[in-house]
């Protein structure tokens, strides 16, 4: 198990350092830096003129405890466990160990600088900062530490009563922190100890491996990768991320829009893929939404113009994926329809959703009566929606090897 | 109309897996290809129909080739692979709408012939469903009215019979022999040897990527050198040979 454990938190590292290059290419780690530096300025800022209210200690309890809930059970487990390592169950475990230990690390880096950013917070509230800080650190690992091993007992059902759960683990970490704010965040540290130490000394001794919940288990991993590489996605193509497909009854009238003839067989698949594809529909609806926001905040029409393009050229990136989507299945070679006609329909789907996504994105301002910038808003979009779809989607589709 | 494939060598990458392969599959017959799990009966159809490129040799469908008429040539197939593949966005009546319109079929026409299929196989209910998330053998259903809906020149089937219920086996066959009637040619690749041997007109046997003997059953018996032998007789005497060879 330890090795079976290595080798695939080898692999697990491997494609998570590739994908992570992707993320923070150079233009991502340079925003990165300035926001975080603009973070910290204000931070600064906003501890010099702090007043402590009655609010100030919830907050602030609320904002730890909601970053206790960050950092799942990485357990690495694959669907084919369940039918391969059936007899091996008990073995198992020690697995599971590991990961939880491994799964910690991440969390506990994170939760350590929020302690260390609560120092001036805590000289506000008139506790000693250093020693606080140190004891809120320690609170907050010892509350992490039973949170990754509720994760993991969810999957021996047998172990633990239903109600002992992660929702009440942060219900209890959210009232000791109060606690902790309000008298001395030793209160705070005591109490995540207790709970730590009892946790771990029931475990010791009846820790039994045989009653594991395989399929929640391999659901659970599944759903946490999921979102790992959906994140991913938004930066680079993840290969084999499929979203759902949902049918979405109410949007039937949309597909009158392409005739059902042979010259528009390809566009009949696309525009299907794009409206019941949970991928790419949603993302579309919400860049537009947050657009139709952004333009709004936005004062000189230069820059209007710019961000009213910018959008559009991000949802039209996102929609590329669409244009294969569909090409490992078969019959998307076979069928005695010619692959150019292939490019042009997707052109023409893009097209037609880049321009409706300049037209919404420039009702926020239109909303406003800033008529001019919507005016240009739509300009901006609309040009580069035409750009788009008639010259850089069919050199990109025509790159490809099929 | 006869697919030919006249000294086709071919295989995935470098690596060859067909090896100078001759055979025909004329008007009107059922043609069955039978060989060993890996004996290339899978990558023989992935090259009929244009998945893969043979590095030697020709396939033609009346002396039409996918080079010379990539259209032609695969409106002339209809194709049943061996695991069902779908469409998740679309469903069973668009998959026959997109079928229709991919090969350009009269929809009028083509309807009524959909229609008595899908109520052949107790799918015409079932229309307005997404048949990616049917069971193995239902989708199984969905490729079989799909492609027969087509009415192609030549109609391919992998492994038809696996996931399909008995009755369903029988639907199938009895499209089959419509289809021989009509005039159409069918290759099918199965290891029923049984029904094979009774549904097809011809057979072509394949051993390690190169055809060991092709023809009726009669052909068959005379080049194994075992007269009155069951397709069975003569599929078990190749075995043997490859596991001695």
């Amino acid at each position: 198990m330890g090795e079976l454990w290595r080798g695939r938190l080898r692999r697990h590292q491997k494609t998570q350092f590739k994908y992570l290059q992707f993320v923070f290419n150079d233009h991502f780690v340079l925003v990165l830096v300035i926001l975080a530096g603009a973070l910290l300025y204000g931070y600064s800022q906003l501890v010099k003129t702090l007043a402590v209210t009655w609010w100030l200690r919830p907050l602030l309890a609320l904002i730890l405890s909601g970053l206790l809930s960050l950092g799942s059970l990485a357990s690495l487990a694959q669907a084919a466990d369940a039918t391969f390592l059936l007899p091996q169950t008990g073995a198992f475990a020690k697995l599971l160990l590991k990961a939880r230990r491994y799964s910690l690390l991440l969390p506990l880096a994170v939760l350590a600088l929020a302690a260390v950013a609560t120092a001036p917070m805590l000289q506000v509230l008139g506790l000693e900062p250093l020693v606080g800080a140190g004891l809120l650190a320690l609170a907050l690992w010892a509350f992490k530490d039973v949170d990754l091993w509720l994760q993991l007992l969810r999957f021996y059902p047998a172990f633990l009563p239903r109600w002992a759960n992660r929702w009440l683990l942060l219900a209890l970490a959210f009232v000791a922190s109060c606690a902790g704010l309000w008298l001395h965040p030793v209160i705070t540290a005591a109490v995540a100890l207790i709970l730590d130490l009892t946790l771990r000394w029931q475990i010791g001794d009846h820790f039994d491996a045989a009653g594991l919940n395989w399929l929640s288990l391999i659901g659970f991993e599944e759903r946490r990768q999921g979102r790992l590489y959906r994140f991913y996605n938004l930066f680079t193509d993840v290969p084999g991320l499929g979203g759902g497909v949902r049918r979405r009854r109410y949007l039937d009238s949309l597909l009158r829009l392409v005739p059902k003839t042979h010259a528009h067989t390809w566009g009949f698949l696309y525009l299907r893929g794009f409206l019941r594809r949970t991928e790419f529909s949603g993302l579309v609806v919400r860049l537009w939404v947050i657009g139709a926001v952004v333009l709004t905040l936005a004062k000189p029409l230069w820059l209007v113009a710019l961000l009213a393009a910018l959008f559009v050229y991000l949802v039209g990136f996102q929609l590329l994926p669409l244009a294969k989507a569909s090409d490992d299945i078969v019959f998307t070679h076979l069928y005695p329809v010619g692959q150019a006609a292939k490019a042009a329909a997707f052109g023409h789907l893009t097209l037609g959703v880049l321009l409706l996504l300049a037209v919404g994105q420039s009702l926020g301002l239109l909303a406003l009566g800033r008529l001019a910038a919507a005016g240009v808003a739509l300009g901006g979009g609309a040009a580069l929606a035409v750009a788009f779809a008639v010259w850089y989607v069919p050199l990109r589709l025509g790159k490809q090897p099929r | 109309m006869t697919l030919t494939l006249t000294d086709v060598t071919g295989g995935y990458g470098n690596l060859p897996v067909l090896k100078h392969l001759s055979f025909t599959v004329p008007d009107g017959q059922i043609v069955g290809l039978i060989g060993l799990n890996g004996a290339g009966k899978s990558t023989t159809i992935k090259h009929i129909i244009g998945l893969l490129t043979p590095t030697g040799g020709s396939i033609a469908i009346d002396d039409t080739t996918l080079a010379q008429d990539a259209d032609a040539y695969r409106r002339a197939i209809a194709y049943v692979p061996e695991t069902p593949v779908l469409y998740p966005e679309l469903t069973l009546r668009e998959h026959l709408e997109l079928t229709m319109m991919a090969y350009d079929l009269e929809q009028a026409a083509a309807w009524p012939r959909a229609d008595a299929m899908l109520a052949k196989f107790r799918l015409a209910n079932k229309l307005d469903w997404f048949p990616a998330k049917f069971s193995k053998g239902m989708k199984q259903k969905v490729m079989i009215v799909a492609a027969f809906m087509a009415e192609a020149k030549l109609t391919i089937i992998d492994e038809p019979f696996t996931g399909l219920d008995p009755l369903a086996v029988h639907d199938l066959l009895d499209l089959v022999a419509a289809r021989k009637a009509a005039g159409g040619a069918v290759l099918m690749s199965t290891h029923i040897l049984a029904t094979a041997e009774q549904h097809a007109d011809a057979f072509v046997l394949l051993k390690d990527g190169q055809v060991r003997a092709s023809g009726s059953k009669a052909a068959l018996q005379q080049a194994f050198g075992m007269p009155g032998a069951s397709l069975d007789d003569l599929y078990m005497a190749m075995t043997k040979e490859a596991s001695n060879g």
